[in-house]
């Protein structure tokens, strides 16, 4: 790498540990996503090797985790989005919700903080949430909804907006309660895998794109989750001429303006609003959309779930002149959405997260699995020490 | 909705008292009393008018909070509230704030509760009928505002489905305008296609032969436009036709000659989509030669920033060659 590319990792680092601390009242409205931001944070930290934390600070992150969002109930175990919504200790509420997201976010977040999750989760119990989240008929069925609504006749009903990003979900917590490698007779709370393959080809275009309803517009994370997902579920993708398009029409996510098919006024702009030159090397999510940091881990995670050797069909040294001289903020640390924004912990982990799933990062950078979006050194931990007995 | 609501009964639920934890938010006051309060209601399963209320100013600073909007939908339904006074609601929370997504999925649900309760009615009822038409003035102004917002335009297509509005000529009276004035808007193409190929009772020759015309007078005004190109290979596919018969369309784009002459002149292409298409078409008749030849330009001269894919793409048409003269 030439000096101008570089990553400044001692920024990164503060700019994740600032944002795990104390975190100012204009992000109250993120309440509900804080198991993300927990989770971008930690995983920043570890992909950038410095995760540091006392046994006594990570016993303490692993307790409030479970204090905080975990609901057993006597049929299922889940993760709650918001912590004050529990239930008070001697009588349980109507409204203390499990949440589909919220449950992922818990486990890789327990994973990174090397908590042996299996002693206190019960692999049945929360596959039997997954279970009861899948949906069982109409448009969506075989997708997941993202919540379980407690009618008063104690029946749990599905709540909530679904796509492919539901499917990942599950996928993914099944994939890492290891609930694959049991006897499929052991399976006694296992989903519809079929039924979740048919959902996710029901939202492949014709362009090789996924959306999120059928035949809506192909997107670039909708894409990925349902790439990322049939990898999880063991699923041959390379040998489903069906997805052939795929890896076409993500490379023509990666953004270019060559001249002189596309001309520029004497303002030195283009003629559409949507096309400038800062964007040059970074990704878009749909046709004629501005570029975002986050696109590419979209892509290059997809063409490295689909076949490892696919990342290097995009070009590699512009998305790294766009991540690391447009997006890296060298003053606070961390990555912005794009050039003109400020960083936010999504953006940060994804784009070093980009920037390991190739080896010319590997000095600084952890190495990141592509599927279970968890850096070299959880996945060495949940390999070794997350196992349910068969 | 005014705010004379009392709530000096209340006790309110403190939030944040944890410790330690992580990402501790440092909530304001009006935050830490306005869910509070919600808080204490919603654990005693109060279904009142200052539930409703105090469920709007939760929602306004946790939009993305499943739970609230649950919450509300349950106090509409036990206080039997009128369900077009909360689409009117809907409409200004959406209006206020455009990132707040739950709300398309939460009308969907008083749409289908106003279907179910009017269902039920004898007739002769002086209940007012749903009319999905009402949405179209929202959905306008919600595209107006951002053009491309995802969300908007996927509760547009539910709303299609659901009242089977495909063939509804203010419908597509209205995708005609938002591609006529972006022709890159993707979404607006994108809808078009679902509108006109998502029935197939609805596709006839005919209207495959007047979406061709539309589209391909739409690319000849604009050639390096993948929206357009999209809708046009979609057809293709949707109908299983032969790409050589696109040939002679690629080739207004591309100069064959100037393309010969290999002189890095870049006048002799006007859409990469067109040469893209036109190795494809060359490698479905067979003519593997001109088919690398024209991958080798793509990645050599007219898009090289993905060189590498081109590439791979000429490699997958030498193993063909390979494959049939050894």
């Amino acid at each position: 790498m030439t000096t101008t590319q570089q990553l400044y990792i001692d920024k990164h680092e503060k700019f994740f540990n600032r944002f795990l601390s104390v975190l100012p009242s204009k992000l109250q409205s993120e309440d509900s996503n804080k198991l993300a931001i927990i989770y971008f944070s930690l995983y920043g930290l570890s992909i950038i090797k410095r995760f540091k934390f006392s046994e006594v600070e990570r016993k303490l992150f692993i307790n409030s985790i479970y204090d905080s969002h975990l609901i057993d109930t006597e049929i299922y175990t889940a993760f709650r989005a918001t912590s004050y919504f529990k239930s008070d200790d001697h009588k349980s509420h109507k409204y203390d919700l499990p949440n589909l997201a919220s449950s992922l976010f818990s486990l890789q977040i327990l994973l990174v903080l090397k908590d042996d999750f299996s002693k206190r989760i019960n692999n049945h119990k929360i596959m039997k949430f997954l279970q009861l989240s899948q949906i069982k008929s109409g448009v969506n069925k075989g997708s997941f909804s993202p919540t379980l609504i407690n009618t008063d006749s104690s029946i749990t009903v599905n709540y909530g907006e679904t796509d492919i990003r539901l499917c990942y979900i599950a996928a993914s917590i099944r994939k890492l309660i290891k609930y694959d490698q049991l006897q499929p007779s052991q399976r006694i709370n296992d989903i519809d895998i079929p039924l979740v393959v048919s959902f996710i080809k029901s939202r492949l275009n014709a362009n090789g794109g996924f959306s999120s309803e059928i035949l809506d517009e192909s997107h670039l994370g909708y894409t990925y989750c349902a790439l990322a997902c049939l990898r999880l579920l063991d699923y041959d993708i390379e040998s489903d001429i069906e997805l052939g398009k795929v890896v076409n029409w993500l490379v023509h996510r990666q953004v270019d303006f060559p001249e002189p098919l596309y001309t520029k006024d004497e303002d030195e702009e283009y003629d559409y609003e949507y096309y400038r030159d800062v964007d040059i090397g970074s990704f878009n999510g749909r046709e004629n959309k501005f570029g975002d940091t986050c696109y590419s881990w979209w892509c290059l995670g997809s063409l490295k779930v689909i076949n490892h050797d696919y990342v290097n069909l995009i070009n590699l040294q512009t998305n790294y002149k766009y991540l690391l001289n447009q997006v890296q903020n060298k003053l606070l640390g961390g990555f912005s959405k794009d050039p003109f924004s400020n960083p936010d912990p999504q953006h940060s982990f994804l784009a070093l997260a980009s920037l390991s799933l190739t080896n010319d990062f590997s000095e600084e950078l952890d190495e990141i699995d592509e599927s279970l979006v968890i850096t070299g050194q959880s996945k060495q931990y949940w390999l070794k020490h997350i196992n349910y007995p068969s | 909705m005014s705010n004379d609501y009392n709530f000096d009964d209340v006790i309110p639920v403190e939030i944040n008292t944890e410790q330690p934890q992580l990402c501790q938010i440092l909530y304001d006051d009006e935050y830490k009393t306005t869910m509070g309060i919600l808080l204490a209601l919603l654990k005693n399963e109060e279904y009142s008018e200052r539930a409703l209320y105090i469920t709007q100013k939760g929602i306004e600073l946790l939009a993305s909070h499943y739970t609230i909007w649950i919450y509300r939908y349950d106090i509409l339904t036990k206080l039997n509230k009128d369900l077009f006074e909360e689409l009117d609601w809907c409409e200004q929370v959406a209006l206020e704030n455009e990132k707040n997504y739950q709300i398309w999925n939460y009308r969907q649900l008083i749409i289908d509760r106003i279907l179910k309760t009017s269902g039920d009615e004898k007739e002769g009822s002086t209940k007012r009928k749903y009319e999905p038409h009402r949405e179209f003035p929202i959905l306008e102004a919600m595209l107006d505002s951002d053009p491309k917002n995802h969300h908007v335009w996927s509760y547009r297509k539910w709303l299609v489905e659901k009242f089977d509005l495909f063939n509804d000529p203010k419908e597509l009276e209205f995708v005609d305008k938002c591609i006529l004035a972006d022709l890159r808007n993707n979404s607006a193409w994108n809808h078009r296609y679902f509108l006109k190929f998502a029935k197939v009772d609805l596709i006839t020759e005919e209207s495959v032969k007047n979406e061709l015309q539309y589209v391909e007078s739409l690319i000849e005004q604009l050639p390096q436009n993948p929206s357009s190109w999209n809708y046009l290979i979609g057809i293709y596919q949707k109908q299983g036709l032969k790409l050589s018969g696109l040939e002679d369309f690629c080739l207004k784009f591309i100069n064959l000659k100037e393309l010969e002459l290999n002189d890095n002149s870049f006048k002799a292409v006007k859409s990469l989509y067109a040469l893209e298409m036109l190795a494809k078409i060359f490698l479905e008749r067979k003519d593997y030669k001109d088919s690398i030849k024209v991958y080798d330009l793509l990645g050599t001269q007219y898009d090289t920033i993905r060189s590498n894919y081109w590439k791979y793409e000429k490699s997958k048409v030498e193993t063909i060659v390979g494959g049939t003269t050894h």
